[in-house]
């Protein structure tokens, strides 16, 4: 075995690499940890440390929680954040995932593009805030421009690395096999390029769901990240507190059903490809 | 490159962007839209504007405030990440929390450390550092946990240990892994210094913008859309070649093992 | 002053027990370059990383010079077979080298004496300021081995060091090797699965079984002193020993016993299978 081994494509899935499944010691240490949190949570503000009034203790904010679950503005305002999440999430996918096949399967196209992605990629898309509101005020059109705009990047990216990753030799073959084009698409490209799509899609989910809060704090859009800065200037802190916790739960869903997302069309991936390897 | 092809270089880098400028150009004085500002209005309000003293009141401390907090996120993560990587038993004890606080999307933080801390700088410096941690922290840990067996028993065999296997082998060898949390925390970090200031500031580069956008300043908007974009741009650039420098054998490892 | 014994070692996986070796026991002499071969998968990693100390047997026990060996000895190194995992990347070739001894607290005027000279014995002078990805395979392996003789070490081990190395380059390494144990006087306990290599190198073969591993046999090589490429192939004895060699692990595989340490063909009716005692006896010399 050599070097090769660790530093091989496809790219460096950052924090979510590689998982297995927990035996019973570590479910169990993992608890532990989990309780001591709440504890320390729990503690803290019954400690002259923090007051009450800053820190509201893990019961109390758990409390307030589910009181606000039993509320239909509650659920609404997380339908929103979901709708703008997973709607933004789409429009950039798909938009990625066209351009980036275009582009990438043109070596031209891809050379005289390069400069201007290298450009329009860091421009932080909270520098379209003022923009946006101006624009389209709190409407859901104003989330969506800094949503697509954030997360289109990371899929398009992946795409072309996705895409330039194509074996040549594989390539060769199936042209010496007389594959069309739509064939070498559907048999060579695509498979190739899944999974650094996933990838793209898994850095993208996390980073649109942060500019759906974002622009619900800061425009104003309806959804949880609106409801948080309501109940900020009201000072109800455990209410803030509530809130971010369930920003927390829809963010730990969203990791989590991207991963699923990935392992399941991962599984299938391996065996097409096999198939459309020789 | 032959002189010959200079031309065509510089064509392929400079040829879309300078569409793209007089498509602009073209756009907005074709369109009677208020909110569309053609660019040589733009660059000419962008001097205006940004070359003054507002330069050193609003954009330095911006700046100085991101930096800051972002090296301290950087600290925190790394520190706390290593012992994190190197023992199972303190992962499987922390993962839980750790997952739900990272999948908190940082932007909750603000409003939070208003609450807690209050409107001043050292709230905008904690919400940077409370945002920036957690890629930093996560990726640290996966680094510290994929060393190589082999070269751990090398350590091992030749004595290696202590603070000496920590720098030469652990933090090495997750350095390329550390460096990806660290391009992650940077986008964070501009998110939340611009948020935070818009929010909750009464300078910086986030206030002033949305000051122009409540005002109506659309020329001097559009100038503060495009400050933060070249701060984006120039804060990445930075970081590629920093981390070109840093990881210069990782991409070298990477060039052989595909030539093999 | 190296000495194995009873050594055991069982691995627990999924529920059940594998038992990678099952009962070692031989000596080392000062000075001697003795070779380890054995069938494939019979637990000669398993074996060199007991005798190194980053392994715990499961039971019996490995000395070096009568003190028991419960970690990596400081006058022990090893070699491994991964070249381009054991050096690290972000290191030069010369600080690759250095790396142990500065660990060593070595002055730095002795520490770049000792590069300089280990590099040049290894033919790889003029490459100190290269990384080692820059080099092919087997300049690769040649600095692990600069490496491992800087450190002035009295045990040399090595785990398949060649295995990875096409043939023209294996056969320089193995001259190489054979200089440098000339030249530093150092123990060398050299593990291979390549027969010819064991009989070249060694001025003793052990033979192991296969799994669950004991000692087949243990051949002396009485080959001359000065050997060459050419001329110690080809020579008859050299035929003899890697026959006798080639038949040792044929039986070792089939679950033969072993043909005792004299060296007579065949052996005797494999009969009583690996469980028999081991038949070679501790500290040759």
């Amino acid at each position: 075995m050599s070097a090769a081994a660790d530093t091989a494509a496809p790219p460096a899935p950052a924090a979510a690499g590689r998982r297995r499944a927990l035996p019973g010691r570590d479910a169990l240490l993992g608890a532990a940890g989990a309780a001591a949190f709440l504890l320390l949570w729990e503690a803290v503000p019954r400690t002259t440390a923090v007051s009450a009034e800053f820190l509201p203790p893990a019961s109390r904010v758990l409390a307030t929680l589910a009181e606000r679950a039993a509320t239909a503005a509650f659920w609404g305002a997380v339908g929103d954040t979901v709708a703008a999440w997973a709607l933004g999430l789409a429009i950039a996918c798909a938009a990625a995932v066209a351009l980036g096949f275009a582009v990438g399967s043109v070596p031209v196209l891809r050379a005289y593009t390069a400069s201007t992605v290298e450009f329009l990629r860091p421009i932080p898309s909270v520098a379209l805030i003022p923009l946006a509101i101006l624009v389209y005020g709190t409407d859901l059109r104003s989330t969506l421009l800094l949503v697509v705009y954030a997360s289109f990047w990371q899929v398009y990216i992946q795409v072309l690395y996705g895409v330039a990753d194509i074996d040549p030799v594989a390539e060769q073959t199936a042209r010496a096999y007389g594959l069309g084009r739509w064939a070498c698409l559907r048999h060579l490209v695509w498979p190739t390029a899944l999974p650094y799509l996933l990838t793209g899609v898994r850095l993208g989910a996390a980073v649109a769901l942060i500019l759906t809060i974002t622009a619900q704090l800061t425009i104003g859009a309806p959804g949880l990240g609106q409801q948080i800065s309501v109940a900020q200037s009201s000072g109800a802190a455990p209410l803030v507190y509530a809130l971010i916790v369930a920003t927390g739960i829809l963010g730990v869903a969203v990791n989590a059903g991207v991963r699923a997302l990935e392992r399941r069309l991962l599984r299938w991936h391996s065996s097409v490809r096999g198939e459309a390897a020789v | 490159m032959s002189v010959r092809a200079l031309p065509r270089a510089a064509a392929r880098v400079l040829l879309l962007p300078a569409a793209l400028i007089a498509l602009w150009w073209w756009a907005a004085a074709a369109s009677d839209s208020f909110y569309l500002t053609d660019p040589g209005t733009i660059a000419a309000t962008f001097a205006q504007v940004w070359v003054s003293e507002r330069f050193a009141a609003d954009v330095l401390p911006s700046v100085g405030l991101l930096l800051t907090g972002y090296a301290l996120a950087a600290a925190l993560g790394i520190g706390m990440g290593v012992p994190l990587g190197l023992s199972p038993r303190l992962r499987a004890f922390a993962e839980p929390v750790l997952e739900f606080l990272r999948a908190v999307p940082p932007p909750v933080l603000v409003p939070l450390l208003i609450l807690l801390v209050g409107l001043d700088a050292s709230m905008r410096a904690a919400v940077i550092v409370s945002g920036c941690v957690w890629p930093v922290l996560l990726n640290t840990v996966e680094g510290v946990r994929a060393v190589d067996p082999v070269l751990a028993d090398t350590c091992r065999v030749y004595g290696v240990r202590g603070r000496r296997r920590l720098t030469v082998l652990v933090l090495r060898s997750a350095s390329p892994q550390i460096a990806a949390g660290l391009r992650q925390a940077l986008s964070i970090a501009i998110i939340l210094m611009v948020i935070s200031e818009m929010f909750a500031s009464s300078s910086g580069l986030g206030f002033a913008i949305v000051q122009f956008q409540r005002g109506f300043a659309i020329p001097e908007m559009w100038s503060g859309i495009v400050l933060l974009g070249l701060l984006g741009v120039v804060l990445s650039v930075v970081f590629a070649r920093a981390e070109r420098r840093a990881l210069a054998w990782h991409r070298g490892l990477r060039a052989a093992s595909r030539g093999e | 002053m190296l000495d194995v014994n009873g050594l055991r070692k069982t691995y627990r996986g999924q529920g059940r027990e594998v038992e990678a070796v099952r009962d070692l026991t031989f000596g080392l002499g000062e000075g001697e370059l003795a070779c380890l071969v054995g069938p494939s998968g019979c637990g000669k990693t398993t074996l060199l990383k007991c005798v190194s100390g980053l392994m715990r047997p499961t039971a019996g026990t490995v000395a070096l010079d009568g003190r028991p060996v419960d970690g990596p000895p400081p006058d022990m190194a090893v070699v491994f077979q991964e070249y381009g995992r054991s050096l690290f990347p972000w290191l030069t070739v010369r600080g690759n080298v250095e790396l142990p001894l500065k660990e060593k607290r070595l002055p730095k005027a002795r520490r770049r004496e000792l590069v300089e000279e280990s590099l040049e014995a290894v033919g790889l002078a003029h490459a100190a300021s290269l990384h080692p990805w820059e080099l092919s395979g087997g300049m690769q392996q040649r600095v692990a081995i600069a490496r491992a003789i800087a450190y002035e070490p009295r045990v040399l081990l090595m785990d398949e060091p060649f295995a990875a190395v096409d043939a023209q380059t294996r056969a320089d390494l193995e001259d190489l090797i054979r200089g440098l144990w000339k030249r530093f006087s150092m123990t060398v306990l050299f593990v291979t699965h390549d027969i010819d290599e064991a009989v070249y190198l060694g001025e003793r073969v052990i033979v192991l079984s296969s799994s669950p591993t004991v000692v087949q046999d243990d051949v002396r090589v009485d080959l001359p002193e000065e050997r060459d490429q050419l001329t110690t192939r080809s020579a008859p004895r050299f035929a003899e020993l890697r026959a006798l060699v080639y038949r040792e692990i044929q039986n070792a595989k089939n679950g033969d016993g072993g043909a005792g340490r004299t060296g007579a063909a065949g052996g005797p009716a494999g009969t009583d299978g690996p469980d028999r005692e081991p038949t070679a006896t501790g500290g040759a010399r």
